[in-house]
């Protein structure tokens, strides 16, 4: 772990100059302030077709704003995650600057962890910001917003993230080039959402399922033991492959 | 003789391919090391595994006494590899700090070492993002940042391949000023930048050590028996009675001089004055024809 501090600073100012900083919150902040409005719009851009079909549309409330925002972070959210992280190790590793780094006194598990940490972080703060717009405007275009519900959900979102952010980041330790680990971080997510069809254990706490617990964790329905249990097993999950890449990575003939 | 690298039948396999092939090498404190090659001799392959980024197939190493890659010791050496790469968004005090950082190096004392460095590398005053640099800039950055923790042993890989011929004659200056104070083991080709800096070479050849020795040492192992005279005279005669003689293996003249290669060096220098004498002729020069280090290299790996 020698020299982490350094490291971890070192990816907050790379992210500050790359503009990563504003590239992935402000495209979190665009769902957390569109959804409401699309959520509200949707019943009138749908309304000639549904005539037309004959469905009559159910008033829509904060729990379908919600919804539309944690859908589009489930799906874009993780797209633009995978996108801007997948290079983080493997791009720094083909143009050679992991021998200049680690030739210097850096652990490379300070080195990978740094950057899964300040990833995480970035995740995080931008998540919160966008579901902090998401309930302001909810609670402005729908009446009695729940707060907690949301922040709740917002939490296991980001479990699940933690989970997706450890994938890509050992993708990108085991690989030398980015797009192969984004490959390989998707491969890791088709595997992981096979993993519920194997067990009743894991259709009730393998990462995938922290999807479903967001929705019912939003509208308040969701078992309490239930998501702890899937977030015991999604840090289990963080664990071994952060651990795995520490270990692998530190094989790497550089 | 204290050694700062020390490797015994050191090996890195690639496959089938044996990279790096029963590698000892000893590398005196002090002592500015030319680690010689042809392209893809194992050169590079040997840098890395001296600096624990690659483990060996097999064999020994001991790098400032301690061994790799497990020992604590890079903190006590530089590194500049044959193409340095830097964050490009990052300007080059920047990186130096980020690198002083890294070596918990005190603000203050960093400070002073940035600007210094950066006045030897002629870096000073450059506010050009990285990424901008030319491949000249980006060696002298990465000479800088090799140095910034003041190392007992800096590893230069290639340092000069890069660099037009004023940059060279500066690195050169450079390295010529640090070995006072650390070793250098300095990896190349180009055989002149070893005769002006070096003390000792190795000569590594597909992944085999062919040598190791001082450079006057090795002038003096591969010291050819040949001396070139120059007479005052008519030097035909002269030359002559020399082609008569039994100790001679070859004689010509060659840009008014007369080239002799002897088979036994003693006799000649035992008969040449008298044989001058008796063609009654002036010494204008008598010296012996000394094979370069490219002569040498040449000799020694050549297939």
């Amino acid at each position: 772990m020698k020299n982490f501090g350094t490291m971890f600073f070192k990816e907050i100012r790379e992210f500050l100059r790359t503009y990563k900083i504003y590239v992935v919150p402000g495209l979190f902040l665009l769902f957390g302030l569109t959804s409401p409005i699309l959520t509200k719009l949707m019943p009138k851009l749908l309304g000639n077709l549904v005539t037309e079909i004959g469905i009559t549309l159910p008033e829509m409330t904060w729990l379908d704003a919600y919804g539309q925002f944690f859908k589009n972070l489930n799906q874009m959210g993780i797209l633009a995650i995978i996108l801007t992280t997948m290079g983080t190790i493997a791009d720094e590793r083909n143009r050679g600057i992991t021998q200049l780094v680690l030739t210097k006194p850096v652990s490379r598990t300070g080195y990978v962890l740094a950057k899964y940490a300040a990833n995480l972080l970035l995740i995080s703060l931008a998540s919160l910001l966008a579901f902090c717009a998401a309930w302001f405007y909810t609670d402005v275009i729908f009446a009695d917003t729940v707060f907690l519900a949301g922040l709740k959900a917002t939490g296991i979102y980001l479990a699940y993230v933690a989970v997706i952010l450890a994938l890509i980041i050992f993708a990108s330790a085991m690989t030398k080039s980015a797009i192969a680990a984004g490959g390989l971080t998707v491969l890791g997510l088709i595997i992981l959402n096979l993993l519920p069809l194997f067990s009743r254990t894991l259709s009730k706490y393998s990462p995938a399922v922290l999807t479903d617990y967001i929705s019912q964790a939003a509208a308040g329905t969701a078992a309490s033991c239930d998501i702890w249990g899937a977030v015991a097993f999604a840090a289990g999950t963080i664990a071994l492959l952060l651990g795995s890449a520490s270990l692998l990575f530190s094989r790497k003939e550089l | 003789m204290e050694h700062v690298i020390q490797t015994e039948n050191l090996c890195r396999q690639f496959g089938t391919v044996k990279a790096v092939h029963n590698l000892s090498l000893n590398v005196p404190k002090g002592s500015v090391y030319g680690f010689l090659g042809p392209n893809g001799a194992g050169k590079t392959t040997t840098i890395k595994l001296l600096l624990g980024l690659t483990k060996p197939s097999a064999g020994t190493i001991r790098v400032l006494g301690q061994p790799a890659p497990s020992g604590n010791y890079l903190n006590r050496i530089g590194f500049l590899p044959d193409v340095p790469n830097f964050y490009p968004w990052m300007r080059g005090e920047e990186f130096l700090d980020f690198v002083g950082q890294l070596f918990a190096i005190p603000p203050a004392e960093l400070k002073k070492r940035k600007a210094e460095l950066l006045e030897i590398t002629g870096l000073q005053g450059v506010k050009t993002k990285i990424g901008g640099y030319s491949r000249g800039m980006k060696q002298r950055l990465g000479l800088a940042q090799a140095l910034i923790n003041q190392p007992d042993l800096v590893f230069l890989d290639e340092p000069t391949s890069a660099l037009d011929p004023i940059g060279r004659k500066e690195l050169l200056d450079t390295i010529s000023m640090i070995s006072h104070r650390c070793t250098v083991f300095f990896s190349t080709h180009i055989l002149t930048d070893v005769e002006r800096v070096c003390d000792r070479v190795g000569i590594l050849n597909q992944g085999e050590l062919v040598t190791e020795d001082t450079i006057s040492n090795l002038h003096k192992r591969f010291a050819k028996n040949a001396f070139r005279l120059a007479v005052v005279g008519d030097p035909a005669p002269f030359i002559l009675a020399l082609k008569g003689r039994e100790w001679v293996q070859e004689v010509r003249e060659e840009n008014g001089s007369i080239l002799v290669t002897a088979f036994d060096l003693t006799a000649a220098q035992q008969e040449i004055p008298s044989l001058l004498a008796e063609h009654r002729l002036g010494l204008g020069k008598l010296e012996p024809v000394e094979m370069n280090l490219e002569d040498i290299f040449v000799r020694l790996v050549k297939p």
